[in-house]
Parts: C-alpha cells; structure tokens; sequence
C-alpha cells in the first residue's frame, strides 16, 4: 500500500521509523496524523532545523544549554562545594526535579563501555579535574546508576580522584523503596546491609 | 514451551522502548532472547543482565517467531570484583566479547564447568596477568584451534631439541621445516604451552604463576595473544582497553 504514498510522505516514514523506540508502523501512523496538521508541522520543522545549531553543551558541566552557561551553572545560589556527577542530561533531571540536591552538575554523557569502544580515556575526566579545581569543590556525589559499568565508572572516577583533595562520596545502594526482600538477589541485599541506617545508637546491657 | 538453562549473559541490545535482546552462553550453545520490559522492569532482572552474569534462564519458545522469551532469571552467580577493579571489568568484557563472536555449538559439562569456575576464581581472587593468557589458550582448545605442540606441523616430525612455533602454521615446526616467521622457543616454553593447554581447574592456575614470571613466560604472553587473535581473525574492541590496564597497579 506504501507504494501509492508520495515520494515526500514515503521519505517522512522512513525517516520517523529511524528514530529510537519507532517502528515502521508508528511511524506511519505519525506521518498520515502530521498531514492534517500544518501548523504542527511547520513548528516542528522549524525547532528541528535549529535544534544542532542551538542546542550545545554547557561550557562548564555539559549539560545541554542554548547558551554558552546553562541555567544551573549560571545560578549563583548553588552550593559550589558539592559536585553531583551524572551520567546523562535525563538522569540530571530527574534529580532537579526531586528538588533534593543544591549543588552543580558535572555530565558525563557516556559510562566505561569497552566493547562499544569507551574507555577511561574517553570519558574526560581531564575537564572534570580542571572544574573541581576551579570551584573548590569540597564534595564530589557520584550519581551514576549501580549497574555494572555504572559502579566500574564510579570506581575509575573514585581511584582518579584519589589523589585530590576532595571527598568523594556515591548514592547509597540497596532495597528500592517498596522492594519486598524476597525479590532482592545478594548483592543487593549485602549493599543494603553495608549501607544500614542506624535507628537508634547506644550499646546492649542485656 | 518452558525450559531452564544456566546461562552466561554476553550481552543486550536495546530493542524498542523497553525490551532487551539477550545474548546468552548455556551448555546448548548461544542463544538469543527478548527479555521483555527489561529495560523498564525493577523487579524480574535488576542486575542479572549484565556482562558474564551466570544466570539459571527462564525461556519459553514463542507460539509465533523463532526468538525465545527470557520469561525470568534466577542468578546463580554475580561477580563482584568487575565493578570496582578496572581491569578485571575490562577483562569481563573481552571475555564476554570473545567469547560472543566466537563460540558456535554446544559445551560440554567439562568445557562449561571450565568457563562457571574460571569466571568465579577471578572474580574471588586478586587479578593475575596471567588469566588472559590461560583463557585465551583455553578458549582455543575448547573452540578447536589449539597449537599442536608434540610434532611438526608440516612434516609430523617430533623434534627434539630446537623447537619452532608457527603462528600461520598452527604449531611446531621442526629445524627442517621452519620458515621465516616462525618463533624460535625453548622446552620450557613448549612445556608451558601444554600444560596451560590442560588445565582442567582453575585452581591449577597458581602452579603456573612462577613460571610467568620469568622472561620465557612473559614471552609466551604475547605469543599465545599473537596466535589467539590470528586464528579468530578478529580484534576485540575491549582488546585495547585491557591492554592498557595490564601491567597497572589495581584500581579497586
């Protein structure tokens, strides 16, 4: 049936089925609901033309800024003693949006993936060093996730780090909120029990 | 139709919003399977699907398509070690790649018990340079291009005093036989070169330590490399990384 669609219209569904998460068929039912649509599909066209020219990395912690300073960076009311390393923009996000943490970012955008080519050489830490040192940051989060080439990461970046005078400190790890124990395999269950919180201090007099 | 296998995992691709497809190492071979909502789910895999993970899979074959459902996993084995030492995560990952590329039919009870032991003695043990030296010469036995070390390749001689290896010819050459390429090595070499070739336990691993250490072993390091990367006909990505760490003090 595709070959009695126009040119333009065969070339938009191929295109949308490129992208991630797209197949063939969403991407033809996103192609014949943008027809109707002209003003929607104007807007769009245009954000898409400028987004490569405007969109960059912020000059400071990579997060993704339209200027050369995102906005976190330019905020002066931020704590510069702590420094909340990140894997990506989302993950970024979805800790400003918790509203818990009140210090700058550092974005990574890739963890230690040899089989795909990153190595502890690509990850940069070099700029990461130079902005610890510029801000006199006293407290380095490692907010990576705890997945294999998450905490491989965070050790790599801890072990560089060793020799600076900062502490360097990772989310804690364990039971999910609303996890039931049953379901945890053993590592996770010997991180939360490494990381125990203490209720109450004091010693047992029997 | 369900069945259980114990697995390792090799790797996983994204497919869609929130699918993997596993690629897993069990006793019948390599399999390929959709873990579906993967990547979304908290519950069913957690940290199971990671690199060299020895997993009890849970399939079930498909009423339609050929791809197998990984419907759970129970973990059998989770090394540690890799997330805090560098080099062993480098090391899981050029065994979790190698062994992705180049493994083809099915293990044996030995060979696969091999591979569970193996991945479980480093991951406990402090890291040695010499476990990628004895997995890649234990990879080539179990994947059937081992050396042939007790004659010539060329004339089946068996030679007794000068001993040549042949990285194109597959093995020994004799004085006779030995051409420009060829690496000329001592008994003790070739000697070193057969007993890596028998190991059955990793345990077995330490009797060779002392013998690395000396010049001849350090030799056989990159001739037994040489000859692993020549027969696969490939280099591994993680390849570069892992030699870069080896050698290093650890990290973790």
């Amino acid at each position: 049936m595709e070959n009695f669609y126009p040119p333009t219209l065969k070339k938009l569904i191929k295109a949308l089925s490129s992208l991630p998460g797209l197949g063939e068929k969403s991407a033809h039912r996103l192609a014949l609901f943008l027809i109707s649509k002209v003003s929607l599909c104007e807007s769009l066209g245009d954000l898409l033309k400028e987004l490569p020219q405007r969109v960059k990395l912020c000059r400071i912690c990579r997060n993704f800024s339209e200027d050369d300073l995102c906005s976190i960076c330019q905020d002066i009311s931020r704590d510069p003693s702590q420094l909340c390393v990140v894997e990506n923009p989302m993950n970024l996000l979805q800790i400003e949006s918790a509203g818990i943490y009140k210090g700058y970012y550092y974005v990574l955008h890739y963890l230690l993936a040899p089989k795909e080519g990153f190595g502890h050489r690509e990850l940069g830490i070099d700029d990461l060093i130079d902005l610890i040192k510029e801000r006199s940051v006293r407290e380095v989060i490692l907010a990576l996730s705890p997945t294999l080439a998450g905490e491989a990461t965070s050790s790599y970046l801890a072990t560089t780090l060793e020799n600076y005078p900062v502490k360097v400190t990772k989310l804690a790890c364990g039971l999910p909120m609303g996890m039931e124990i049953q379901f945890a395999d053993y590592i996770t269950l010997k991180r939360a029990f490494m990381g125990r919180e203490v209720l109450k201090g004091g010693s047992y007099n029997g | 139709m369900l069945f259980s296998l114990p697995a390792f995992v090799l790797d996983k691709i994204k497919v869609k919003e929130i699918d993997y497809l596993i690629e897993l190492l069990t006793p019948r071979g390599k399999i390929k399977a959709l873990a579906k909502g993967a990547q979304k789910s908290r519950r069913r895999f957690v940290n199971l699907l990671d690199d060299l993970t020895f997993i009890r899979a849970h399939l079930r074959k498909p009423q339609r398509g050929r791809t197998l459902i990984l419907e759970g996993a129970d973990a059998l084995y989770i090394p540690e070690s890799p997330r805090y030492v560098l080099k062993k995560f480098y090391f899981f990952s050029y065994v979790a790649e190698v062994l992705s590329y180049t493994s083809f039919g099915p293990l044996n009870r030995e060979q696969f018990g091999f591979l569970v032991e193996f991945i479980k003695e480093i991951d406990r043990n402090p890291w040695e340079d010499i476990y990628k030296c004895l997995f890649e010469t234990r990879w080539s036995v179990i994947s059937g291009f081992a050396p042939l070390l007790d004659e010539c390749v060329k004339c089946q001689e068996r030679p007794r005093r000068l001993f040549y290896f042949s990285i194109s010819a597959g093995g020994i050459l004799c004085v006779n036989c030995k051409d420009d390429q060829s690496i000329r090595l001592s008994s003790f070499q070739i000697d070193l070169l057969k007993k890596m070739a028998k190991i059955e336990f990793p345990e077995e691993m330490s009797e060779l330590k002392e013998s690395f250490s000396r010049e001849e072993g350090l030799q056989i390091k990159s001739l037994v490399e040489a000859f692993f990367l020549y027969h696969i006909d490939w280099e591994p990505r993680s390849l570069p990384f892992l030699k870069s760490e080896v050698g290093s003090p650890d990290n973790g």
